[in-house]
């Protein structure tokens, strides 16, 4: 990733209300306001107009980014569950943008700017898990969470700044000013994740969806830690610090929360959500490969091929092992690979994999040959040339 | 470089918060001179050919400080400052004998090629402030003259703008609240430094067809208020000091 890529992930992770907080990271409702969500809402006053323009810059940048998915079918099929989510009437408010960011978040701006990384595309198993994560970031839009996060914030650091001028207040005062702004966040966090709920059970998706999502975020942290052989993070408590509730709380709330709404009539979307995935799980499973994290990959490999693996599956997974080279791991990558092609509607890319695996393994003709069937099989190819080179002549 | 709403500040702001002592952190700038600028060397514009120069859309803040030092972002103060800052360039440089047009909205891969020279002109400025306008400790080979160019592809911002320069604006003011202002006085006479009112400018001249930058100044105490056009003038002529001439060509000029 180049640099800018990396602000504008910084200031995109940062400045919004993202759905969770690892290594990145938001009471009341005032029922007499108009609600953002209602057409032609405009901003109320100074602070909100502020914001409102601040992130209109951003949106201007936003829609120029090279990070932007763009393909219709997805924006339309990710517009739809929103749309089931929180009611047609509503969801009009919300412009949403899909970004090729491999990690698992969301974001939603005051002015009604969506983000949504394709890392969470990747992550969730159904629309109902998808439905959770799109109602939360609309309940803090429509709470006007942003703003009130914004208050909050100057009021206390004014707060502080008298504070500092008195002698023998000191640190203690302001310390827990500082710790009321986390507990405040957190709050909204909380109630973000109860308003999705609602949403979801009033439209007919399974709330309980929102609880196994972070079960499932979980495991993931411990494949990792595992792979890594470090301590998991899934218990990973900021206490004070903490800008969220942590996921075994959360899993824990979503869960008790979610059984008072019932289990008569729900639908999770599964396959549904696996047939508008289809194209877009290839690509955001080599995103996912490249970041070097063996046991959340493989973990995740493991979740989608719940249903059987397929061609793409077995490909990434021959990816996954070839990555990392380990002892046996060659030989496990080739053998993923030819199962692949045992599937019959294997992709060109499946012979470049095995050839390269071979080659590193010592087998030079058995892999130029393989290399030679994916140059005939994808002549076009962008690497073309460089594999023409590997594959030498017959 | 902006407030931003959010987790970022929630932590920077309990960072900054947490530290025993002063009202608030001071600005980098303040330990700068306060203006520099640079030309080309030998840059003179063309002759024998008309100059156009095109107005992009100028980067603007303009915002107010609460008494913690959080900056907001007033819409109606940075509309109008935008505004008047591009008619007052206009003005400027009609008066100095250029043809001056404001860069027009974009859509679709103009909108798309031209952000890309946005960021680009922005990472290209501050390459040129750190390493050729206050070389701290900067590149050994920017040291000497002012050698700065976001490449000759720029030549399609010409086609969109229909101009042969690019001038890039940047703007950023924070007025000091009522509150902010107490805590100063209260504290400058307790001997705390509360750094406010920050008021930061700078602007660059690209040449569409090679992309060099021919000529950049910036002021991090820049006057003239842009909220009003008058006040825009003189935030114009302020910004535009020592703007290259027509029929005048660029010697050794790097400084203050």
């Amino acid at each position: 990733m180049t640099k800018n890529t990396l602000l504008f992930f910084a200031v995109a992770a940062l400045m919004l209300s993202p759905l969770a907080s690892f290594g990145a990271s938001s009471s009341a409702t005032a029922a007499s306001r108009p609600l953002p969500s209602a057409i032609g809402y405009e901003p109320q006053d100074e602070d909100e107009r502020g914001l409102w323009l601040q992130m209109d810059e951003f949106e201007r940048d936003l829609k120029n980014s090279k990070l932007l998915i763009k393909d219709p079918q997805l924006n339309t099929y990710v517009r739809g569950v929103l749309c089931r989510t929180v009611g047609a009437e509503r969801c009009g408010a919300a412009r949403i943008y899909i970004m090729r960011t491999p990690y698992f978040n969301a974001s939603m701006a005051p002015n009604g700017v969506m983000m949504v990384w394709s890392g969470l595309l990747l992550r969730v198993r159904n629309e109902a898990e998808l439905a959770s994560v799109l109602g939360h970031e609309f309940g803090h839009f429509e709470n006007q969470h942003s703003l009130q996060s914004f208050r909050d914030i100057r009021a206390k650091t004014d707060a502080i700044a008298w504070l500092s001028l008195v002698p023998g207040v000191g640190n203690l005062a302001r310390f827990s000013i500082v710790g009321s702004l986390f507990k405040f966040n957190r709050q909204m966090e909380r109630e973000a994740d109860l308003i999705s709920l609602d949403y979801m059970a009033a439209n007919g998706y399974d709330p309980m969806a929102a609880s196994t999502i972070w079960g499932q975020l979980r495991g993931e942290m411990d494949a990792t830690a595992k792979a890594r052989k470090q301590r998991s993070r899934k218990d990973m408590n900021f206490g004070f610090w903490a800008t969220h509730p942590n996921t075994k709380e959360r899993m824990e709330y979503l869960r008790k929360a979610a059984e008072k709404k019932g289990s008569v009539g729900f639908t999770d979307g599964a396959k549904k959500y696996r047939k508008a995935m289809t194209k877009w799980w290839p690509r955001l499973m080599d995103d996912q490969i490249k970041l070097n994290d063996f046991g959340a990959t493989e973990f995740l490999l493991q979740q989608l091929a719940s249903e059987g693996w397929t061609s793409d599956l077995l490909f990434a997974r021959g990816e996954l092992y070839r990555a990392r080279a380990k002892k046996d791991d060659l030989v496990k990558a080739i053998g993923f690979y030819r199962q692949a092609i045992a599937k019959r509607d294997a992709k060109a890319e499946v012979w470049r994999g095995l050839g390269l695996a071979l080659l590193r393994s010592g087998a030079k003709v058995e892999g130029r040959a393989a290399l030679r069937k994916y140059l005939s099989r994808d002549p076009e190819a962008d690497d073309n040339a460089m594999i023409a080179l590997m594959a030498g002549s017959k | 470089m902006l407030a931003r709403i959010s987790v970022f500040l929630l932590l920077s702001t309990a960072a900054v918060a947490m530290q025993a002592a002063a009202p608030a952190a001071a600005s980098p700038y303040i330990y700068y001179g306060s203006e520099r600028s640079a030309t080309k060397e030998g840059f003179s514009f063309p002759e024998s050919e008309q100059v156009t120069i095109v107005i992009m859309r100028p980067d603007i803040f303009v915002g107010a400080q609460s008494t913690g030092g959080m900056d907001r972002i007033n819409a109606e103060w940075t509309g109008f400052g935008r505004d008047n800052l591009i008619s007052a360039t206009r003005k400027y440089l009609q008066h100095g004998g250029f043809q001056a047009s404001a860069m027009l909205e974009l859509s679709g891969d103009d909108a798309n090629i031209a952000a890309e020279y946005r960021a680009l002109f922005k990472t290209v400025t501050n390459a040129a402030i750190q390493n050729s306008l206050w070389p701290v400790d900067g590149l050994p080979t920017k040291k000497q003259g002012f050698n700065w160019t976001l490449g000759p592809s720029i030549s399609h911002l010409a086609e969109l703008g229909g101009g042969n320069y690019g001038l890039f604006l940047y703007s950023y003011d924070s007025y000091s609240l009522p509150g902010r202002k107490a805590l100063e006085i209260i504290g400058f006479a307790k001997g705390l430094e509360a750094v406010s009112q920050p008021h930061i400018g700078y602007a660059g001249l690209v040449d569409l067809k090679t992309g060099e930058l021919v000529w950049m100044n910036v002021n991090v105490r820049i006057g003239g208020d842009v909220r009003r056009p008058e006040g825009a003038d003189d935030r114009v002529s302020q910004l535009l000091n020592n703007f290259p001439q027509r029929g005048v060509a660029a010697s050794e000029h790097r400084g203050k």
